[in-house]
């Protein structure tokens, strides 16, 4: 799964600065208003682009997202390398290496290969490169960070020229996300890993595959260059070279698009979103990032072993206002740990799988009712805890300290706590802070990944219910889509019951784009399939 | 004569010797904090999801995460003493060729930022001893204090603003090619280093200078006739001692303070990888960048008394005798 | 982290003081905000019982809003309030990472320059690892260790403050220490305790005190630049390095978010730095 990702941003808090940036903003811009504010209109058509400079908030420190597993990661290595399967604009699975798969049991699965495919470098991609690449995967050592999700893998054969063959070992329909670039498999070239000794993804052993560019320059902390190559079985992309520059500092990353330095700013801060927008010819694209905000409430530890203090605490998170206020209205209130892009694609439409996911969980903000629900608990008086927060999650920290100011008549006192992100890390589903957090970005559009994880073993509530569990055990064998939705969405209704998770919101990441230029159907899975052929030059 | 160079040749190799004593002591330090402190490596590589087991186990032991701390001390400095400095968690590469080119870009930054320190103060703070106490001396002075306290990141994003956005001489980020275009791309961080530490040399060497001035052997050597120019030359030499002194700590600093500005321009140093180095846990990464700071650091100073010699003929015949 | 360990005032002072005229403007300019900094610290309890009291509902509002001079924040904090309220963080800590450095540099600098010998080669030895080590290394290893925290930075500066002020203290003490009235007590055949405390100290108290007003201005600075590393004030307390950060993001909304606490840091720290300056000059320290 993507993490969220690190910025060191926030090594800038407190210098003594924004006085002084801030009177450089106030200075720039004299009239405030711009009249192109609108220019999002207008043609947009495919057109040769020399290059295009991107600007990420991070830093990689390898290309290869088997080794860091960030959200940036994948969306570089998705213009490189390739899996069998890759999603479409809604989320759908469609064919990528594999020009054709199918189930033939429960456990098996069955992909023939593409003909056409070929590596950077000229070679034809073989089935011994796929097993290889796999083989790659599946290691703990080679890939820590994905390699869980084929620990379910029984073996991987190849059955004829063109086929390959994967066995489970119990049925999992989720599988079928698992070897895509956009999850847990990047197809690369055998005779290329082993002369790098084993390595990919290093500044000495670029990541390497069948995509629309190669790599041809990579600085860990600074740059990474790709250039358009012509094997690529789809054709050759429209821009002939990216650059992806890291800047982790936000203010500087505006200047450099206030410049012209950069085209394209991925994952802008929503709180300086005003002040992309206001700056000239830059369009600001908003779009649903597949993403989890929710409370964790460890289950095992006192007081939040007791559902009378879960429910008194749920209800008096205004949600609506947190979207509202904290990400100035760019998100929606999760009603679900599944988002609403995992489902569209089966339910056909975002408004059929936002009503289908509604009814999973009903608490409203309610300060009254959430002192009578304490009334009821162990701890009619309150309590005193602390939540730890990544420093990486300015607004899930507001979140707490709103919510800590809500709860605070009712004699409970939460400390907020800002730590690294690793040491958040460690706050999830330890014993030693009932109350905890969860920001995830569902790496899949498999609806049931991040329930999955919350209600199966080791989840971060210490939450076990056999109904659940039973639900869980349905939908992994379900093959028609629709009636696993279904057993999906019930899942979740009987486990939020018990509350040992509060969904708080659904994000949005905000892209902002020189204006020149538009990224066409954007939406939650357009960077993790080969993205640039997506983007549009304004006719002039 | 003979004897002298002999003691010089002691003198440099005690020093040495106790360089790496210091050194020796500091990884040490260092690895038995980073020990101390919670976390574990291989969960943070792993991310927030709950860790199996087998999988945990199978990186520790891949790290030698899972050895007692004095083996895994041990082996680590085996390995260095050997040219190995291990390899790092995160980035699953050596260790030596992650922070080559970043430990290069942070010297050429700290080196930049030296001499613009150096052209910004030294003049400054000879021309204001000479004419204390004039309205040119107090104009300095004032904004010395203001530089002390102006944050480096205000000042860079200014300089981004003004060198960068408004009159496009120099780019606004990024480390450039090596090369010219390297040092070019460098000029902006640099500036924004040298604008603070500036300030403290101009007020330290005004302070030496006067003091020098205002010795006897300054009255003395003018009552004797000697030149203004005479006199003043006489008095810079001997007020170059403290100034020296002070400089090589203002190098070190430098080296160890760069990670503000690498953030705020977007530089691939030495500094935002210990910060994250640190927070990780990737304990083969930040004892390379301390051994190398304090190696820095300490050949700095060694230096630093180097000159000392060449400047001040007593201290040399202390120091070899 | 600004103390650039290894320099003191020592080396920044005007040797001479007659060369300029002693104009009792500074103490007066630089006092006058001190001293309302100092009644903010003081009795910001009383002054705004609720600073830290916020209302999401009216989160974000521009300075001139209806109630809130300088609007509020991103939880609906009233600015001005937070930074009446956030002079007490701003003025304890360093006030206290001042004393704390200059005690341990005060017993272990005079121990060091009156003792010499072993005890000296190891305090220096203690000084120059302290100095070898990036201090980002240092700051971030104590947080790990001692969990984050307001007095936890505080620990850290204290820690990192204090090789600086031994060297001065030691430094100041071997100059006294070979004046003809320390010779002579000892000829009397006072105690070493005796000399140390009853002479010696005194006059480096002098050396101490500049020192320390410097370092109360550096501290001031460097607290809020060791935010970053979760070390510091807990989030959505009163406090300028806090607001000034957290309010960056709200520029364009609300740009005297992050202006006013920044302007009142600037100014409280360059009136430290100047009345320091005025203080050296006045006293004549000598290294």
């Amino acid at each position: 799964m993507p993490q969220p990702s690190v910025t060191r941003r926030t090594v800038l808090q407190g210098t003594g600065a924004a006085a002084l940036v801030a009177l450089i903003a106030a200075c720039s811009r004299p009239g405030g208003d711009k009249s192109d504010n609108n220019a999002a209109t207008g043609k947009f058509s495919a057109q040769e682009i020399d290059e295009l400079v991107v600007a990420i908030p991070a830093t990689l420190s390898t290309l290869y997202p088997g080794q860091e597993a960030g959200n940036f990661n994948y969306y570089v290595a998705a213009l490189v390398a390739e899996g069998l399967v890759a999603p479409d604009g809604t989320g759908k699975l469609v064919a990528a290496l594999a020009e054709s798969w199918k189930q033939t049991d429960p456990t098996t699965y069955v992909y023939t290969l593409r003909k056409d495919a070929k590596f950077s470098d000229g070679s034809p991609m073989t089935v011994d490169d796929v097993l290889y690449s796999i083989e790659l995967a599946r290691s703990d050592k080679h890939s820590p960070n994905i390699a869980y999700y084929w620990a379910n893998t029984k073996s991987v054969t190849k059955t004829g020229d063109r086929e390959v063959t994967i066995a489970l070992k119990s049925p999992d329909v989720a599988f079928e996300w698992g070897p895509c670039a956009a999850n847990a498999l990047w197809i690369t070239s055998k005779k290329y890993v082993e002369a790098h000794d084993g390595k990919l993804g290093t500044p000495d052993a670029f990541l390497m595959g069948t995509g629309p560019y190669r790599v041809t320059k990579f600085q860990p902390d600074s740059t990474v260059e790709l250039e358009r190559v012509d094997t690529w079985w789809g054709g050759q992309a429209p821009v002939k070279k990216v650059r992806i520059d890291f800047i982790e500092e936000e203010s500087t990353r505006l200047l450099a698009r206030e410049s012209g330095d950069i085209d394209l700013a991925l994952a802008i801060s929503l709180d300086q979103a005003q002040q992309w927008e206001d700056t000239e010819d830059t369009t600001v694209m908003f779009a649903p990032d597949r993403s989890y905000v929710g409370i964790d409430f460890n289950t095992a530890v006192e007081p939040f072993d007791d559902i009378h203090v879960r429910r008194a605490i749920a209800m008096c998170c205004d949600r609506k206002a947190f979207v509202d206020k904290l990400l100035g209205g760019h998100g929606e209130v999760a009603t679900a740990l599944t988002t609403p892009q995992q489902i569209e694609s089966v339910l056909g439409g975002a408004d059929a799988a936002r009503e289908a996911l509604a009814p999973v969980l009903e608490i409203d903000f309610d300060v009254d009712a959430a002192k009578a629900e304490l009334a009821k608990s162990k701890v009619p008086d309150g309590f005193s805890t602390t939540v730890g927060v990544s420093t990486s999650a300015p607004q899930i920290s507001q979140a707490f300290q709103a919510l800590a100011q809500a709860v605070d008549p009712l004699g409970i006192k939460i400390e907020v706590k800002e730590m690294p992100v690793e040491k958040w890390y460690g706050t999830i589903g330890s014993k030693d802070w009932g109350l905890a957090y969860m920001w995830y970005f569902n790496a899949t559009g498999d609806p049931a990944e991040l329930a999955t994880w919350f209600f199966g073993e080791g989840n971060p509530a210490s939450f076990s219910n056999d109904d659940v569990n039973d639900l869980m055990e349905q939908q992994r064998k379900e093959t028609d889509p629709a009636k696993r939705v279904q057993l999906i969405i019930e899942a979740q209704q009987v486990a939020l019951a018990e509350l040992p998770y509060f969904p708080l919101w659904w994000g949005e990441a905000a892209t902002a784009i020189n204006d020149h230029y538009t990224i066409e159907e954007f939406g939650s899975y357009t960077f993790l399939s080969p993205w640039t052929p997506r983007i549009l030059t304004r006719e002039s | 004569m003979t004897g002298g160079s002999w003691g010089l040749a002691r003198f440099v190799v005690v020093r040495l010797a106790a360089t790496v004593a210091l050194l020796l002591v500091a990884s040490f330090v260092v690895f038995g904090l980073l020990h101390l402190t919670p976390g574990d490596p291989a969960r943070n590589l792993l991310g927030p999801r709950t860790p199996n087991p087998e999988t945990l186990a199978q990186i520790r032991a891949q790290y030698h995460l899972d050895e007692p701390f004095w083996q895994q001390y041990l082996s680590w400095l085996t390995g260095v003493l050997h040219g190995d400095l291990g390899h790092s968690i995160r980035g699953n590469v050596s260790v030596g060729a992650l922070i080559a080119d970043r430990a290069v870009l942070t010297l050429q930054l700290a080196g930049l930022a030296f001499v613009f320190t150096l052209l910004i103060a030294l003049p400054l703070g000879i021309g204001a001893a000479f004419r204390a106490g004039s309205p040119m001396d107090r104009t300095v002075s004032v904004l010395a204090v203001v530089g002390v306290g102006a944050p480096s990141f205000a000042v860079g994003m200014l300089l981004i603003y003004v060198l960068g956005v408004q009159w496009r001489l120099f780019p606004i980020y990024g480390n450039g090619d090596p090369g010219w275009d390297r040092w070019w791309h460098l000029v902006p961080p640099a500036i924004t280093l040298a604008i603070g530490l500036a300030a403290l040399v101009y007020k330290l060497t005004r302070t030496a200078v006067l003091n020098e001035l205002r010795q006897d052997y300054v009255t003395f050597a003018r009552s004797r006739g000697l030149s203004h120019r005479q006199t003043r030359q006489l008095a810079l030499r001997n007020a170059m001692i403290p100034i020296v002194t002070s400089l090589g700590l203002v190098f070190a600093f430098l080296f160890g303070g760069t990670i503000l500005v690498e953030v705020t321009f977007g530089l691939g140093g030495l500094g935002a990888l210990l910060a994250s180095s640190v927070t990780f846990k990737d304990i083969p990464v930040v004892q390379a960048i301390t051994l190398l700071t304090a190696a820095v650091i300490a050949l700095t100073a060694l230096a630093v008394d180097l000159t000392y010699l060449v400047i001040d003929p007593r201290v040399r015949q202390r120091a070899t005798s | 982290m600004t103390s650039l360990a290894g320099l003191g005032p020592a080396d920044l002072v005007d040797p001479d003081d007659r060369a300029r005229r002693r104009v009792p403007l500074i103490p007066v300019l630089c006092g006058i905000p001190l001293v309302a900094v100092l009644f903010c610290a003081l009795f910001s309890g009383w002054l705004v019982p609720d600073a830290a009291k916020g209302d999401i509902y009216s989160a974000r509002l521009p300075a001139g809003s209806p109630g809130h001079l300088f609007g509020t924040d991103q939880v609906g904090r009233d600015i001005l309030q937070m930074s009446i309220a956030g002079a007490r963080t701003a003025i304890i800590g360093p006030v206290v990472i001042a004393l704390g450095s200059m005690l341990i540099g005060l017993l272990l600098g005079t121990l060091a320059g009156y003792r010499g010998g072993v005890v000296d080669l190891l305090l220096s030895k203690y000084a120059d690892l302290l100095l070898a080590l990036p201090s980002t290394l240092i700051a971030l290893v104590v947080a790990g260790l001692v969990d984050g925290g307001y007095w936890a930075t505080v620990a850290v500066l204290i820690l990192l403050f204090s090789p600086t002020d031994i060297r001065m203290i030691r430094g100041a003490t071997l100059s006294q220490a070979t004046r003809p009235y320390i010779e002579s007590a000892r000829v009397l055949g006072l105690s070493s305790r005796r000399i140390m405390f009853r002479h010696l100290v005194p006059n480096v108290l002098n050396v101490a005190l500049t020192t320390m007003l410097l370092n109360v201005a550096f501290a001031l600075v460097s607290m809020s630049a060791l935010s970053f590393l979760g070390l510091g004030i807990a989030p959505g307390q009163p406090d300028w390095g806090r607001q000034l950060s957290d309010g960056r993001d709200l520029l364009s909304i609300n740009a005297a978010a992050s202006i006013v606490p920044g302007v009142l840091l600037i100014v409280t720290a360059t009136a430290i730095n100047l009345l320091g300056d005025w203080w050296q000059e006045r006293a004549g320290v000598e290294a």
